[in-house]
């Protein structure tokens, strides 16, 4: 490990990016602030996407490390302490630099400004909080800044960096604490609880000082995020589900992010990356995400203990319908917002639509499509005055075969055949086999 | 007989749109069909009476006001932007959601949500075909230095979206001089350090060779950095033209080739 004293800021850069991207959180969102007219730069709470990657992932902010040396040896990183990779630092000036420059020319919304450990959390943190500082005050930007928390800093760094950070972020890294201990053995869930559960605490604080003073500063004010490897050891789609409402109800996330593992160390601990990081999971998550956000639905309506993973194959909204039919089918003209918004092909959008339309006529399944509903998967759930869109059946195996045919997932019509449903009728696993789907080829899926 | 049709032809703008709802809003009493457009048509039609409709301040001005008033924001935001729009039957759809709204002495101020109307669900569309434009402007313009004097972005938007973006930009970089110059209507909108923007019309933009403020520096610091972030083993080009396509791309000095 040579750390090279005159190294080009483009070098560096190359370095530090390459060694953040792992990090997912790059949204711009959640607050909106406008420019006081001294210095540069604005946010708006819907988020800006300044372009996307080549692996069509937004880039949002300029997503760095301050630097990537590190005292941790957690097992998943590229930045471990045992793994021999040219190690770098930014000096404040440059993150400044490159920040304020970048924001010129309008091809970033702010900065993200994470770290490996150098020296100690605390010793780290200061580092952080000055190149911060010195963006708000020297450079009067007001842009974004999203600004990670190092597990293990003192509260009063974290509360300090609060006031000058919008979203702050402590990685939660895996969903289980056994396996936090495993792979990152210098981390805890103490460490990493306890500055969110601070986090939490003074932006609950923050809200009642703004209502007594409109002016004074504040906290974190787009709210804090976390994120989870998922893939890197056993635990079911159920575990990180269940994880995740519990930090929206207990932390009062903003956002918890999921990362598809990707191996790019080898180690015992770590599962062999035979087929690439699991981005149909990832997927999955992420819709079941939004279902409990947006959608109403709980943890424990998507999964259980029984039912423990998503299927691969229908999204997780419309394998809640087709198990739970004894809610439909629902009609369009009087069904209220919370169960359109429960029906496949419906989204938020279209039921805020509907809503406000049937106010001044029946609505039938042109005007449906017209509003932007998705017919062909809606259609099986829903009635307009009474008719449904076709002469179809409200029946389990009908529908899903259906709704497959319908998507064509990657291979001919008859990749998906049912097999054995010999005796079990109530309650029966459903198995089929699926032929060529590439990911898991030859294999028997239970559904 | 049937009434025959009535065409208003008025400018291709907000203003030449509304003067037109004003001028010609009794027209479409007593059942006749009415189409607003923002060009004369290169061919004519028979039993068509066409009118020309001057482009005035004041009766764009009163029927902005009516529309904000009994309509609300929202409505009214929504009008506008529909206006902005490309469509050339943009003017006919808005003349007969402001007729359903307002014509009769009714005002039907949730107007908007009434999405099975065929005239107000293309209202709604446009609208929302012009806010995605620009939101994704927002993200999508890049400026460059030019002679350390000011900042330029060219675009080629559909719809015209200039006006738009003046309040955004102007709010985020207000100690800044800045053009954003659309090639396609040869407007710029231009702001200078600590004023209001003014949009010009008609403009040419001239740029001298080595006119470069900062040799790229930073266009090649953004390349290394874009490159950097991306992750090969989850490389996706089909997503990443999905979500910024091709169009927006020959202005992002992340898509120029070395050299």
């Amino acid at each position: 490990m040579i750390i090279q004293e005159s190294m080009t800021l483009k070098r560096k850069l190359e370095i530090l990016s390459d060694a953040a991207k792992y990090d997912v959180a790059c949204t711009s969102s959640g607050v909106d602030r406008k420019g006081d007219g001294s210095g540069m730069g604005n946010s708006i709470a819907a988020g800006i996407c300044h372009s996307f990657a080549q692996d069509g992932r937004c880039i949002s902010l300029l997503k760095i490390l301050y630097t990537n040396e590190c005292v941790f040896d957690c097992k998943y990183c590229v930045n471990r302490a045992s793994n021999d990779v040219v190690r770098t630092s930014f000096t404040p000036e440059e993150v400044c630099r490159l920040t304020m420059e970048f924001y010129r020319r309008n091809y970033i919304e702010g900065l993200f400004l994470s770290s490996g450990v150098k020296g100690s959390p605390d010793w780290t943190m200061e580092e952080l909080l000055g190149t911060v500082r010195l963006l708000r005050h020297k450079y009067h930007f007001q842009g974004y800044i999203h600004l990670k928390a190092i597990p293990g800093a003192s509260p009063e760094l974290i509360s300090q960096a609060g006031y000058l950070a919008d979203r702050m972020s402590v990685n939660l890294e895996l969903p289980t604490a056994e396996g936090l201990k495993k792979l990152a053995p210098h981390k805890s869930r103490k460490t990493i609880l306890g500055p969110m559960k601070q986090i939490q605490q003074q932006r609950d604080q923050n809200k009642e000082e703004l209502v007594l003073y409109r002016h004074a500063p504040r906290f974190v004010p787009a709210g804090q995020s976390t994120q989870m490897i998922i893939g890197a050891l056993g635990e079911s789609d159920y575990q990180i589900v269940s994880v995740a409402e519990s930090l929206y109800k207990n932390f009062s996330l903003k956002r918890v992010f999921y990362s598809a593992f990707v191996a790019v160390n080898e180690d015992k601990d770590l599962p062999m990356s035979l087929s690439g990081p699991p981005l149909l999971r990832e997927h999955r998550l992420y819709q079941a995400d939004w279902l409990m956000r947006f959608y109403g639905f709980r943890a424990s309506e998507l999964l259980s203990e029984k039912h423990p993973d998503f299927n691969l194959l229908l999204d997780p909204k419309a394998d809640w319908a087709v198990s739970h039919l004894e809610f439909f089918p629902v009609e369009i003209n009087r069904a209220d917002y919370y169960e359109l918004l429960r029906v496949p092909g419906i989204g938020y959008t279209s039921a805020r639509r509907i809503v406000g339309a049937r106010r001044t006529n029946s609505l039938d399944f042109q005007d449906l499509k017209r509003m932007g509903v998705v017919l062909k998967r809606a259609l099986y759930f829903i009635t307009c005055n009474g008719r449904m869109l076709y002469n179809t059946r409200l029946e389990e195996n009908y529908i899903v075969r259906n709704l497959l045919d319908e998507e064509k997932p990657r291979g001919d019509k008859n990749a998906f055949r049912q097999l054995s449903l010999f005796g079990e009728e109530m309650g029966a696993k459903r198995v089929y086999q699926v032929n060529s789907a590439a990911d898991f080829t030859g294999k028997e899926l239970i559904i | 007989m049937t009434q025959e049709k009535r065409i208003l032809v008025c400018e291709d703008s907000l203003e030449g749109i509304f003067s037109a709802v004003y001028d010609g809003w009794k027209e479409c009493l007593g059942g006749a069909e009415v189409s607003v457009q923002t060009s004369f048509p290169t061919n004519m039609e028979l039993f068509t009476t066409y009118r020309e409709i001057d482009t005035d301040r004041s009766k764009t001005g009163k029927v902005m006001r009516t529309i904000l008033v009994k309509l609300g924001s929202e409505a009214y935001e929504q009008i506008c932007l529909a206006a902005a729009g490309a469509d050339p039957d943009r003017g006919t759809a808005i003349y007969y959601v402001l007729h359903r709204a307002l014509g009769h002495g009714r005002c039907e101020t949730n107007v908007m949500e009434a999405l099975a109307d065929s005239h107000v669900n293309k209202v709604a569309k446009l609208a929302l075909q012009v806010k995605r434009e620009y939101h994704h402007y927002f993200g999508f313009i890049r400026f460059r230095e030019i002679s350390g004097m000011f900042l330029l972005a060219q675009i080629q938007p559909e719809n015209d979206i200039l006006p738009l973006l003046a309040s955004h930009f102007s709010n985020r970089f207000p100690n800044e001089n800045w053009v954003i110059y659309d090639e396609g209507r040869q407007k710029a909108l231009c702001h200078g350090k600590g004023t209001e923007c003014v949009i010009k019309k008609e403009v040419r933009l001239q740029i001298p060779r080595n006119a470069m403020g900062d040799r790229g520096e930073y266009e090649e610091l953004w390349r290394a950095f874009c490159n950097g972030v991306s992750i090969e083993a989850r490389h996706n080009e089909k997503l990443q033209k999905q979500m910024l396509p091709l169009r927006f791309q020959n202005n992002m000095p992340e898509f120029f080739m070395k050299g």
